[in-house]
């Protein structure tokens, strides 16, 4: 019930999370081609060495190119997110100390906004990616004061620089963050929808045999009451006695199936013994062993051989029901003289033996294998 | 010497029908009740136990007890299944009977238990007969047939003239089993003497057991 809801659910959060590394990693390679290449181009003359630049870029550019190879195979970084993570930052570090302090926070500085976005892209954990911003903020301020870039003019420059690009890369994050949630939420009310159809549904299979046990009921007791209400049937008429113990027999059947399993042979075999003790016989009923459900002809079979004794009955009967390897059997020992058998089933033999005023009944089912 | 018994029942009803029972029989009854104590300490010839004292699990404990203290245990319980009547035969209760089967068995039952012979009524037979258990005893199919005949009918007479065999072939045929199931699981004196006497009596040999 749960299973296929439950797919839902994972299945939204999983593409919401695969939208947002795709839509991130996009943003990074534009940058990195976009921005930050022609922004090198034009400003390499600033780095010394002047390969230094380039080199860092390089890096960066092979970090982005294995998170979409990564993203592509469904792939996650795992743990080695912290590692590659630092190393994206020493990047930074290196390419910014190589900076000439004139160019620090200018053009040429094209970490300076790029760094970010790989936090976005290799730290999904809220906490590890504003640890992440600040780090390199904070590097970076200090680069400036080591290189005593400390005028007012360059610190508000930087801070607005700062400021721009950090939030923008926080509210990719917080965004993420929230569809996620969404997803989530989106994700159980469909769970719960699916578990309350299901609900249903089953209400409805259940409501439904009931109807139909009671449409049965109500076609074989209603008209005798009716009948003994008008005065139509009256009780004393043994018919009438025979219909209400049948009536009565199928009422308690129906009860016992709500409450038990018991098998279909053993139920109907219940009802013919109910109408038998109806009459006054005294039955004595056991039941043995494990039992296969015989198909409906050789339960019909053993059914009417065990009726036609137990109907022959005037005092007493014993009824046995034993499942043997290979065979089910049905035996009633009656003190009346009960008609011939004969079993239409290829498969079931009625068998019957008569001593001393008794006359011992047996059926038995032994499918062929 | 007369045959005398001790009943443990908590139903004074029971207590006093299976007294009347024994009385008509010649059985005298030295102690009866709910409580087991006598069933150990009155000196007497046989014990006839209800399994079921109060409510809760039937009283398995008590009969292991009494087997270990050698007592003939003859099980009279309301418990019409085959998995209690077997596990009383298993710790050692000379027979099993069902409540229902009383009236008929249940003197008869008392008379072989004192003599170690073997006694199974109809519905114990049964429980034998379609025993579903893996280890069951091996029984062969002639017994395992005329078994479940004498559970279904009810009538010694009644199966031998099924299986055109004398009544006491089909005695034999009953008895074997039993000696079968006294020779399996867990060893007990009562199981013992059960099977002693079977041979004494050439209901088996020792080359069949």
């Amino acid at each position: 019930m749960t299973g296929g809801a439950g797919a839902t659910s994972v299945e939204l959060t999983v593409r919401l999370q695969r939208g947002l590394r795709v839509a991130c990693s996009v943003i990074v390679l534009a940058i990195l081609f976009g921005l930050n290449l022609p922004n090198l181009v034009a400003g390499r003359a600033a780095y010394e060495p002047e390969w230094v630049g380039f080199a860092g870029w390089g890096v960066l550019v092979v970090v982005a190119a294995a998170d979409a190879v990564l993203v592509a195979r469904h792939r996650s970084w795992e743990w080695i997110r912290l590692p590659v993570a630092a190393g994206v930052l020493a990047v930074a570090v290196e390419m910014s100390v190589a900076l000439a302090p004139a160019a620090l926070g200018g053009p040429p500085h094209v970490t300076l906004g790029s760094i970010g976005w790989f936090g976005v892209l290799l730290l999904p954990r809220g906490r590890e990616l504003v640890a992440f911003l600040l780090l390199h903020l904070l590097l970076m301020l200090g680069l400036l004061v080591a290189v005593g870039r400390t005028d007012q003019l360059t610190l508000v420059a930087f801070g607005i620089s700062a400021v721009g690009v950090t939030s923008f890369q926080l509210a990719f994050a917080i965004a993420g963050t929230a569809l996620r949630t969404v997803a989530r939420q989106a994700g159980q009310a469909a769970e719960e929808e699916a578990a309350a159809r299901t609900a249903e549904d089953l209400a409805a299979v259940v409501h439904t045999d009931r109807e139909a046990r009671y449409a049965e009921l109500r076609a074989v007791a209603l008209p005798l009451l009716e009948g003994m209400a008008a005065g139509t049937a009256p009780p004393a008429d043994p018919a009438v006695q025979r219909a209400a113990a049948s009536a009565a027999a199928r009422l308690r059947r129906i009860f016992a199936e709500e409450r038990d399993g018991r098998d279909p042979l053993a139920a109907e075999l219940a009802e013919l013994i109910d109408i038998a003790e109806r009459r006054g016989v005294g039955v004595q009923y056991s039941e043995r062993g494990e039992r296969a459900v015989p198909p409906r002809a050789a339960m019909r079979d053993l059914l009417g051989a065990a009726g036609d004794a137990l109907h022959a009955a005037r005092g007493s009967a014993r009824v046995t029901l034993a499942g043997v390897p290979g065979a089910v059997v049905l035996g009633v020992v009656t003190d009346g003289v009960p008609a011939g058998f004969a079993a239409s089933a290829p498969d079931v033999g009625v068998s019957a033996v008569e001593a001393g005023g008794t006359t011992w009944v047996e059926a038995r089912w032994a499918p062929r294998s | 010497m007369g045959t005398s018994i001790v009943i443990v029942d908590d139903h004074p009803a029971i207590v006093d029908g299976v007294g009347a029972w024994c009385a008509r029989a010649g059985i005298t009854v030295v102690a009866a009740g709910a409580d087991p104590a006598p069933a150990f300490d009155v000196p007497a010839d046989a014990v006839v136990f209800d399994l079921q004292l109060g409510p809760g699990e039937p009283a398995f404990d008590v009969l292991e007890e009494l087997v270990d203290a050698g007592r003939r245990v003859v099980v009279y319980s309301q418990h019409a299944d085959s998995e209690t009547a077997l596990r009383c035969l298993e710790l050692g209760a000379a027979t099993y009977l069902t409540k229902a089967e009383g009236h008929e068995h249940l003197i008869p039952a008392i008379r072989a238990c004192v003599e170690d012979r073997p006694y199974t009524p109809p519905v114990l037979g049964g429980a034998m007969a379609a025993d579903p258990r893996p280890d069951r005893p091996a029984l062969s199919e002639r017994e395992r047939e005329v078994l479940l005949a004498w559970f279904s009918s009810d009538s010694k007479q009644l199966v031998a003239q099924r299986f055109h065999l004398s009544v006491k072939t089909v005695d034999t045929y009953i008895a074997r089993v039993r000696i079968k199931y006294a020779d399996a699981g867990r060893p007990a004196t009562t199981k013992a003497a059960l099977v002693a006497r079977a041979l004494q009596d050439g209901l088996v040999d020792l080359a069949r057991l």
